[in-house]
C-alpha cells in the first residue's frame, strides 16, 4: 500500500484500469441482464406459441370429431340410435357404426357410445367392437358431460399405447331428453406433433403415464431423460442437451386432471443466446484489449509525468545542497513543461542571487551582505548616526615610482587586503577604495550601537596589521608602508546613490569630509579621531588630545585626538598578542 | 288449416242413429317445455337451427277395436302431403291396415322416413310431383320425418276405430258419436309422455276428461 500511496504511476494506472474495468463490468452486467430478458421473452413466446398451437390442434380435432360424429348425431341417427338403445339392439348398432366409420374413412378412430347414465354401451377401438365394457376410460368424461350444461367435452386418453384426443358429445332426443353421449377419439400421431414442433420451432412430447408417448423427431433418449426430469420436478428446467441450450417446460394437458398427462416442450435458446454470447466474447477480447491498452497508456503517461517529476525532485535536492546550477531538461509543452520552466527560472534566479551574494561579499562584510540579501536594509536616503573611517597609505606615490603597474596594483591590493580585513573584523563596510585610500562606514547600512568603538578598534587592528605586514616586507627587503587613519562620527546621509542603473551605497556629509581631513593631517601610523568619536567610544580609549587644528573646509578649529590604545578584547590580534595600548579600565 | 282438415275427417264418423251415442270432451294441458339449453345438432350442416320446427298438436283417440258400423273403411286411405317443407296435414288418423300416401308438392326432393317401432320405413328420395304410399297394419303412433329437412314433423295415428280428435290450440277437444260404453282414451304429443286413461260414455251424455301431459 505504501508503494501505491507513493507511486503516482500506480495511481494513474489504477484510475485508468479501474475506469475501463468499471465500464466493462457495467457493460457485462447490462448484456447479461438483457440476455436473461431476451431468453425470458423467447421462452415465454415459444411456450405460449406451443400452447396456442396445441390448443389449435385440440380445437381442430374437436371440430373434426364433431364433423365426423355428425352421421351419429344428426336427427335421423339419433332416432335410430334411440330406437336401437330402446330396443337393446347393439349388435345392429355396432354394425351400423362400423359401416359409418368405414364410410368416413376412419378405421382407426376411437368411438364410444354411452347411455344416458354415462355407461358405455359400445366401444369401437381400431375396428374392434366392445360391448358394455369401458376399455377407453370414457365413463368419467361422459358422466361429467351428462351432469353438466355443456354439449361437449375434450380430454386425452391413452388406449393401447396410442394417445387419443377425445371429444365427447352430448346427445338428446327430439323431445330434449338425454339419449347418451358419443365420444370420438382421433389419434395424436407423430406427424401432427412434428408439424407443430416445426411451426413453433421447438421439440415437444406428450408425456402420459410416466413416459413420452408421442413426440417430435428431435426428442431423443437424452432429451427424453431431461424431459422426464422436468416432469418429475414439475417445474421448468434450463439445461443443455446435444450441445444446445434448451428450456424445458412441462404443462398439464388438463389442469384439473393431472392423470391425463403432460405436454412437455423444449425450446432451443441458441438463437437468442448465440448473439449475446458473441457480444460477451467480443466484450471479453475487446475489454482485455482495452485494459491492456489502458495499462500501456497509463504506464507511458505516468512515465512521461513522473520522469520530469523525478528530474525535478533530483534537481530540487541539488538546489537544496547548494547547487544552483541544477536545471531540468523538460521539453514538453504541458503543465509539466511549465513547471520545469518555472523551476529552471527559479534556479537561475537563485544562481544569480548567489552570484550577487558572492559579489556582495567581496564588496561588503558578510553580515552586511546577508542583511542586504535578506532585504532588511533600507536602501534609501536616510540620516543616521555613523562613524566614518579613512585610511591612507602614506608616501605611496613616491614609493611606487619606477614600479611596474602590476606591481603597484599588487602592492595596493595586498595592503588594502589587510585594511579590509580589519574593517570586516569589526563589522564595518568598505565604502570605497580611492586610490591608496580606503573609506569605511560603521553603523550603516546595519545599525551598530557601538559604531564609533568598532571604527576605532578597526583602526587599531589596521595599525597592528600594518606592523605585521611591514615585518614581512622588511624581511623581504622592501620598504615598510605606513598609514594614516582619520575617524569621525556624526549624522550623515546614507543610501543608494548614483544613476538609475548603477548605484553605490554610501554616506555623504560633513562627517565624511571631516574624517577625510583628519586622515589628511594624520602622520604615518597615527589614528586621529574627532571629539564626537571619542565621546561615542566611551571608556577604555587612550587618546590624548592634540589640540585644535584648522582643517581645510572647516571654518573653526577642530579638536583632534590621537588614539594610542583601546582596551577591548576584540582588538586582540589573531596571534594572541596583547591589546594595543593599556588595558581598558572598567571605570567610566 | 290443420283443424279444418281434422273436422273434415271427423264429419263422416257420425254413427247410425239406431245406436245410442255420447260425446267425450275435455281439456289437455301440456307441460311447458323446459329451456332448451343444448343440442348436439348445432354443427355445420344441421338445418334444425335455422328453421322453426314444425309444431305438432296433441291428439286424443280411443284405443282398441270399437264396432263403429258403417263408414269404417273410409279412413283406410289418408294423404300427408309435403308442401312448403311442412307435412300437410301434420296429423292424420288412419284405420289399422290402411295406407298413407305421401305426395311431394314441393319443387325439390324430400325423403320421408320413420323409426317408430310400429312401422319403420324410409321412402328414399322423392322427386317433385311424385308420391309414395305405405300401409300400416299395427295400431300405434308413427312419427314421420324428412331426412333432408329435419325440422319437418308429422304424426300418423293408426287406430282400430275411427274415434279420435286433434286437441285445439286452447287445449280443448271433442269426440262425438261415441257408442255408449267404457273405453281407453289415449293422449299423445311428440314431446310429451303419452297418457292413457278410461272413460265411460253414456247414450246422449257427455263424458269430460281433463288431463295433463308431462314431458
Amino acid at each position: 500500500m505504501t508503494w501505491f500511496r507513493e507511486s503516482f504511476g500506480a495511481k494513474l494506472l489504477a484510475a485508468l484500469g479501474g475506469t475501463v474495468l468499471l465500464l466493462l463490468i457495467i457493460t457485462f452486467i447490462v448484456v447479461r441482464r438483457e440476455t436473461a430478458r431476451q431468453v425470458d421473452i423467447v421462452t415465454t413466446r415459444a411456450i405460449s406459441s406451443a400452447e396456442r398451437l396445441f390448443a389449435e390442434l385440440t380445437e381442430l380435432q374437436r371440430q373434426q370429431a364433431a364433423q365426423l360424429a355428425r352421421p351419429f348425431t344428426e336427427q335421423r341417427a339419433i332416432l335410430r340410435l334411440d330406437a336401437q338403445i330402446q330396443g337393446d339392439d347393439f349388435v345392429l348398432m355396432a354394425l351400423e357404426v362400423d359401416y359409418e366409420m368405414q364410410r368416413a374413412g376412419l378405421p382407426d378412430a376411437l368411438l364410444v357410445f354411452t347411455d344416458a347414465e354415462g355407461q358405455p354401451v359400445l366401444s369401437i377401438i381400431q375396428g374392434e367392437s366392445i360391448l358394455g365394457a369401458d376399455p377407453a376410460g370414457i365413463a368419467p368424461i361422459a358422466e361429467e358431460l351428462l351432469a353438466s350444461d355443456e354439449i361437449d367435452a375434450t380430454a386425452y386418453r391413452l388406449v393401447d399405447g396410442r394417445l387419443y384426443s377425445v371429444t365427447s358429445l352430448y346427445i338428446e332426443d327430439l323431445a330434449g331428453r338425454a339419449v347418451g353421449t358419443i365420444t370420438f377419439g382421433l389419434p395424436i400421431d407423430a406427424t401432427d406433433v412434428e408439424d407443430i414442433g416445426a411451426i413453433g420451432g421447438f421439440e415437444a412430447c406428450f408425456h402420459v403415464e410416466g413416459r413420452c408417448v408421442v413426440g417430435t423427431p428431435g426428442v431423443d433418449a437424452e432429451l427424453t431423460a431431461l424431459m422426464n426430469e422436468a416432469v418429475s420436478s414439475g417445474v421448468p428446467l434450463r439445461t443443455r442437451a446435444g450441445g444446445r441450450e434448451i428450456f424445458i417446460t412441462p404443462e398439464l394437458l388438463d389442469a384439473t386432471d393431472p392423470f391425463q398427462g403432460l405436454r412437455v416442450t423444449a425450446v432451443p435458446l441458441d438463437d437468442v443466446l448465440v448473439p449475446f454470447e458473441r457480444i460477451q466474447q467480443a466484450l471479453m477480447f475487446g475489454g482485455g484489449g482495452a485494459l491492456l491498452l489502458s495499462a500501456l497508456i497509463g504506464i507511458a503517461l505516468s512515465r512521461s509525468l513522473t520522469r520530469p517529476m523525478r528530474d525535478l525532485v533530483a534537481a530540487t535536492g541539488r538546489v537544496a545542497e547548494g547547487d544552483f546550477g541544477a536545471e531540468v531538461n523538460v521539453t514538453s509543452q504541458d503543465e509539466m513543461g511549465t513547471l520545469a520552466k518555472a523551476f529552471n527560472d527559479m534556479t537561475r534566479g537563485l544562481l544569480l542571487r548567489e552570484r550577487y551574494r558572492a559579489v556582495l561579499n567581496k564588496v561588503v562584510s558578510q553580515d552586511v551582505a546577508e542583511e542586504l540579501m535578506r532585504g532588511d536594509v533600507e536602501l534609501g536616503g536616510e540620516s543616521r548616526l555613523v562613524t566614518v573611517l579613512f585610511a591612507d597609505i602614506r608616501g605611496f606615490t613616491p614609493l611606487t615610482e619606477g614600479m611596474e603597474p602590476q606591481e603597484v596594483i599588487g602592492l595596493l591590493n595586498e595592503c588594502m587586503e589587510h585594511l579590509s580585513q580589519a574593517i570586516d573584523a569589526e563589522g564595518g563596510v568598505v565604502d570605497k577604495f580611492i586610490g591608496d585610500e580606503v573609506m569605511a562606514v560603521f553603523g550603516a547600512p546595519v545599525t551598530q550601537n557601538d559604531h564609533a568603538r568598532r571604527a576605532v578598534a578597526s583602526a587599531v587592528r589596521m595599525r597592528v596589521g600594518m606592523a605585521t605586514f611591514n615585518a614581512v616586507r622588511r624581511s623581504r627587503g622592501d620598504q615598510p608602508l605606513a598609514i594614516g587613519v582619520g575617524i569621525n562620527s556624526g549624522v550623515a546621509v546614507s543610501g543608494n546613490m548614483g544613476s538609475s542603473n548603477r548605484m553605490n551605497y554610501t554616506v555623504v556629509g560633513d562627517v565624511v569630509n571631516l574624517a577625510s581631513r583628519l586622515t589628511g593631517v594624520a602622520r604615518p601610523g597615527e589614528i586621529l579621531i574627532s571629539g564626537a568619536t571619542l565621546r561615542l567610544v566611551g571608556p577604555g580609549i587612550e587618546a590624548p588630545p592634540l589640540g585644535g587644528r584648522a582643517l581645510k573646509g572647516f571654518s573653526s578649529e577642530v579638536e583632534v585626538y590621537a588614539v594610542e590604545s583601546l582596551s577591548d578584547d576584540r582588538t586582540r590580534s589573531a596571534d594572541g598578542s596583547p591589546p594595543v595600548g593599556p588595558p581598558r579600565s572598567n571605570d567610566v | 288449416m290443420t283443424l279444418l282438415v281434422a273436422s273434415a275427417w271427423l264429419a263422416p264418423t257420425h254413427p247410425v242413429a239406431a245406436q245410442a251415442t255420447g260425446v267425450i270432451q275435455g281439456r289437455v294441458q301440456l307441460e311447458a317445455p323446459p329451456p332448451r339449453r343444448r343440442s348436439a345438432n348445432r354443427y355445420p350442416g344441421g338445418s334444425a337451427e335455422t328453421h322453426a320446427i314444425q309444431s305438432l298438436p296433441a291428439v286424443a283417440y280411443l284405443v282398441g277395436p270399437i264396432n263403429a258400423g258403417q263408414g269404417a273403411d273410409s279412413e283406410a286411405r289418408a294423404v300427408m302431403t309435403q308442401r312448403d317443407t311442412t307435412f300437410v296435414p301434420s296429423v292424420v288418423f288412419l284405420r289399422a291396415g290402411g295406407s298413407v300416401s305421401f305426395p311431394n308438392d314441393d319443387p325439390f326432393q324430400h325423403n320421408v322416413y320413420s323409426y317408430s317401432s310400429i312401422g319403420t320405413f324410409d321412402l328414399g328420395r322423392q322427386n317433385p310431383g311424385s308420391s309414395a304410399s305405405k300401409t300400416f297394419a299395427e295400431p300405434g303412433i308413427l312419427e314421420v320425418f324428412c331426412e333432408v329437412h329435419d325440422f319437418m314433423r308429422g304424426t300418423i295415428v293408426v287406430s282400430e276405430n275411427p274415434y279420435g280428435a286433434i286437441v285445439g290450440a286452447d287445449g280443448s277437444f271433442r269426440i262425438a258419436g261415441v257408442p255408449a260404453g267404457e273405453y281407453t282414451i289415449a293422449f299423445w304429443q311428440s314431446e310429451h309422455e303419452p297418457l292413457q286413461q278410461t272413460v265411460t260414455v253414456t247414450g246422449g251424455g257427455t263424458a269430460t276428461v281433463q288431463v295433463q301431459l308431462r314431458r
